[in-house]
């Protein structure tokens, strides 16, 4: 079963009086254990494609589909519980909150899920483990560096086993050292604990070790590339099987 | 989610200090509010309870606490029913003590002054065990057995006698009759309540029971352990009273509105100054706190995009910046608490006193908050502020907003209300004024009206007067006796009240009996005692004593007369003001409406003229018949019969104030 599943989705905005048309008849899956990159200029969709994956819009036509749900017959209660149970949520400016510690900013979403506070702890330092940081389980954001704050904030998005890990421009923020640590960290997930990644970026860095890169132009779906394999360094492979979907 | 709403208000510290500050102040201010309408109330209940010594509970005639002032013989405990009431009282719980009372009013005078008094007449006894059980800080001067105590006001308006000299009272006695006594001035005392600061008398109750020639009470008071029992302690009595004599009693307790009016009125005030102050300061409170909780919402917007995106729910989200605004309310609670009872113990040992509504002398401020008054008022106050401050952080977080209402604007409102008051002002058409005749005429038509009266000229009559009332039925003879507009009644009947004499002479009104060493000055309000004033009884001289506006014409019973208002031109006219119809053809009065100073009629006189005196050889109509009538009482009226009316020639030491006790 697909885990996301586009159907000729167009989403529309109305700014002002003007029609801003962000996704234009999309058809789009998502499998278990993609990972797959979003590009594209900017105004393009990404962000809008992402925001209708992670449930946090709805198209104004064509049909979306998620965990086998058709999201508009949802209501904003199944949405919520959607959302905190299948994904989890990776932003360009990390978004932590300031007044939480990394293991509070890393269990925050599992005050959805019913768990024994020391459950919660267990899982928070489970997954900043998972990420190399159980030292820094102490420290509040603004006494982390970039990398360790991305960091923070894949362990949050990882705390509550998601299916999909959908991230926003994940090394935007970060310099090269850190974003290829970030892209290993991400890989190795992916790879181990069979989670699926979507994100948008612009980050060739990042791009060169995705097996799936989705490119989107006024809203169009306009090519993708299935990478077979990637090279030690995470280049992209000479195997590519391109083709237009539009 | 506690912890994190307690880091996110100390994260900005500066916005939680001015939020707590803002809604600390405010409860501040209800706090210390609240203790001082509690101390005000407390005060209040002392002084209604003890200082008034109205006790806790009061028993009266069925009706009693209305029509008392107006009608006190028909409303007044006799003898046996004050037995009755005392021995009930007794014998339930919570008894301490009874007592009679009675109230009524009439005119003192000292040295030549006059004024009006309003008299409790209490047994010294009980109001000394009364006063000793209070916690008043400055107890009344006690009352003595056989002394009056007026208040400093209307020692005042008496020309300050000196204590130990004598005072006469003078009223209508319980069968509306006028009699005075005279009893020493021993002290002073306060009534407690400006309005009637200058007219407070006390007097032991046989003595006021001398005054109005009675032995019946207004009221037995009783006295409780404690006022919270009052309300119960009634019930009960009343209920026994009940089975005694049905419908016969009427039982209050001290906050009745017709007893403690001063209570009354000024917790009704002062609750409702405390609720709209309590208002204002919880809209500011919440005004501030979801102000806050406005720019929070709008600072965190990442925050709350990200938490979205996790799967909270909107109702979540909103539940952390409720917590936080909890918090703040809470913070700010415990400040204003903390200050609240700092300030209230910094009065206590400041000795501040302050003057308490209408309370004539100075009490010692001691605010009253209970702490769980306190904490109530709190709790109140934050799950208001928590309430106001869900519904802006769900809205602010995704609810719809509101669509702005096509409401009225107010300027608009109050332009459109002005038009159509203005509108109907101006559509309002002006009343057609007759032609009116002068003033000099109309003098000369109102002379012509006393002449008929006896206003004028020198005569002689026997009058009867017959007074119906609830209370019972009276008639008393008089001799009367004018000359050009003085006048001397003298009592025929009943026996009991012969040697009673009334002159009037200058304006000035006079009364004396046997067994008051001088008589006694009766000022224009005095004549209004009973339904037929003493004032109507002879020479009354309408043009003399007032100014006639012309109204018009109009009819009564069928006779066409001229209406002409006449406004008082001298403190000595009887009135403030009379509406008065005058016969076209005779110019005689047909009907007077008498004015109160407001301008309500409240008594109207009918007149018939059967009888015929010879004025200058000439044979004129004279008045036979005067009928008064209670205005708002049509049951109570004064017949007066004007027989055997003849030309006399008395001499002038007839009317002289020094031949009067000797006549």
């Amino acid at each position: 079963m697909n885990l996301v599943e586009f159907a000729s989705v167009t989403k529309r905005y109305q700014l002002g009086d003007v029609e801003v048309v962000a996704l234009n008849g999309v058809d789009f899956q998502i499998q278990p254990g993609d990972f797959v990159a979003i590009t594209g200029p900017s105004g393009s969709g990404k962000t809008t494609m992402l925001n209708l994956i992670g449930c946090l819009d709805a198209p104004s036509a064509g049909e979306l589909r998620v965990m086998g749900k058709t999201i508009e017959a949802l209501g904003e209660q199944a949405l919520d519980q959607l959302r905190s149970r299948t994904f989890g949520m990776i932003f360009q400016n990390f978004n932590l909150i300031p007044v939480l510690t990394a293991e509070e900013n890393v269990a925050l979403p599992l005050h959805l899920h019913n768990l024994s506070r020391q459950d919660m702890r267990q899982r928070a330092t489970e997954a900043l483990r998972a990420v190399d940081l159980e030292r820094f389980a102490t420290f509040r954001p603004d006494q982390l560096s970039g990398g360790q704050r991305q960091r923070v904030a894949i362990a949050r998005a990882l705390v509550t086993r998601p299916q999909l890990i959908l991230a926003d421009e994940p090394t935007a923020s970060l310099d090269t050292a850190n974003a290829l640590s970030l892209v290993e960290l991400m890989k190795r997930l992916n790879s181990e604990q069979g989670v699926t990644f979507v994100f948008s970026t612009h980050d060739d860095r990042l791009l060169r070790h995705v097996s799936r890169i989705v490119e989107l132009r006024d809203g169009k779906l306009t090519v993708t590339h299935e990478q077979t394999k990637r090279t030690e360094h995470g280049s992209p492979s000479s195997q590519t099987n391109r083709y237009e979907v539009m | 989610m506690w912890a994190m709403a307690f880091r996110n208000l100390y994260r900005d510290q500066r916005r939680t200090l001015a939020t707590v500050v803002a809604v600390g102040a405010g409860l501040l201010a209800v706090l210390l509010f609240f203790g001082y309408i509690r101390f005000v109330e407390g005060s209040l209940a002392s002084v209604v309870i003890y200082r008034d010594a109205n006790a806790h509970v009061q028993v009266y005639r069925k009706d009693g606490p209305e029509q008392l002032a107006a009608t006190p013989a028909q409303y007044s405990l006799d003898r046996q029913e004050q037995r009755t009431v005392h021995e009930l009282a007794q014998s339930l719980p919570h008894f301490r003590r009874v007592s009679d009372q009675l109230v009524g009013v009439g005119m003192v005078n000292a040295g030549g002054h006059n004024a009006v008094f309003l008299a409790r007449g209490i047994d010294p006894a009980f109001e000394a065990e009364l006063q000793a059980d209070s916690r008043l800080a400055a107890p009344p001067a006690p009352l003595s057995r056989d002394g009056l105590l007026l208040t400093r006001q209307l020692q005042d308006l008496l020309g300050a006698p000196a204590k130990g000299s004598d005072v006469q009272l003078f009223g209508a006695s319980y069968v509306n009759r006028l009699n005075a006594i005279e009893a020493p001035l021993t002290g002073s005392f306060s009534t407690g309540i400006e309005a009637i600061e200058d007219k407070g008398l006390k007097a032991p109750l046989t003595l006021l029971q001398s005054l109005y020639d009675t032995d019946a009470v207004s009221r037995v008071v009783v006295q409780l352990d404690d006022r919270g029992n009052a309300a119960a302690y009634r019930d009960a009595l009343a209920a026994r009273l009940e089975r005694q004599a049905p419908g016969r009693y009427e039982v209050t307790t001290w906050n009745h509105p017709q007893i403690g009016q001063l209570y009354v009125s000024f917790m009704g005030f002062f609750n409702m100054v405390f609720a709209f102050t309590g208002t204002v300061v919880f809209v500011i409170s919440l005004t501030t706190i979801q102000h806050t909780v406005a720019m929070n919402v709008a600072d965190r917007t990442r925050e709350i995009g990200m938490l979205r995106a996790m799967g909270f729910s909107r109702r979540k989200i909103a539940g952390l910046f409720v917590r936080e605004s909890v918090l703040t309310t809470l913070i700010a609670a415990c400040v204003a608490l903390g200050l609240a009872y700092l300030v209230m113990y910094g009065i206590l040992l400041t000795h501040m006193q302050t003057q308490l509504p209408r309370i004539a002398e100075p009490v010692q401020l001691a605010l009253d908050l209970p702490l769980s008054w306190a904490l109530a008022t709190i709790v109140v106050a934050t799950l208001g502020i928590a309430l106001g401050a869900t519904v802006t952080a769900r809205k602010r977080i995704g609810g719809k907003v509101l669509a702005d209402g096509k409401s009225v604007p107010l300027t608009r409102l109050l332009t459109t209300t002005a038009c159509l008051v203005l509108t109907t002002l101006l559509t309002i058409g002006h009343a057609h004024a007759e032609d009116a005749p002068s003033e000099t005429v109309m003098r000369d038509w109102l002379r012509k009206a006393d002449l008929a009266r006896g206003g004028w000229g020198s005569y002689k009559w026997a009058l009867s007067i017959h007074t119906e009332d609830p209370a019972g039925a009276t008639t008393t003879t008089y001799d009367i006796a004018v000359r050009d507009g003085k006048a001397l009644a003298r009592t025929v009947e009943p026996k009991r009240y012969q040697g009673e004499k009334i002159l009037i002479a200058s304006r000035a009104m006079w009364y004396i009996k046997p067994g008051l060493r001088k008589p006694v000055s009766i000022s224009p309000q005095q004549r209004l005692v009973g339904e037929a004033a003493n004032g109507d009884i002879a020479a009354t001289q309408y043009a003399r004593d007032y100014t006639p506006l012309f109204v018009g014409s109009t009819q009564v019973n069928g006779v066409d007369c001229y209406k002409l208002k006449l406004n008082a031109a001298t403190p000595g006219a009887t009135y403030e003001g009379i509406v008065y119809y005058l016969d076209k053809r005779s110019l005689m009065g047909v009907k007077a409406d008498f004015l109160t100073a407001s301008g309500m009629v409240f008594k109207i006189a009918t007149f018939e003229y059967g009888n015929k005196v010879k004025v200058n050889g000439r044979e004129q109509p004279f008045v036979s018949s005067m009928k008064i009538v209670n205005a708002n009482f049509p049951d109570r009226y004064s017949q007066l019969q004007y027989v055997q009316v003849a030309p006399s020639n008395p001499p002038d030491s007839l009317f002289a104030l020094d031949t009067l006790m000797t006549m």
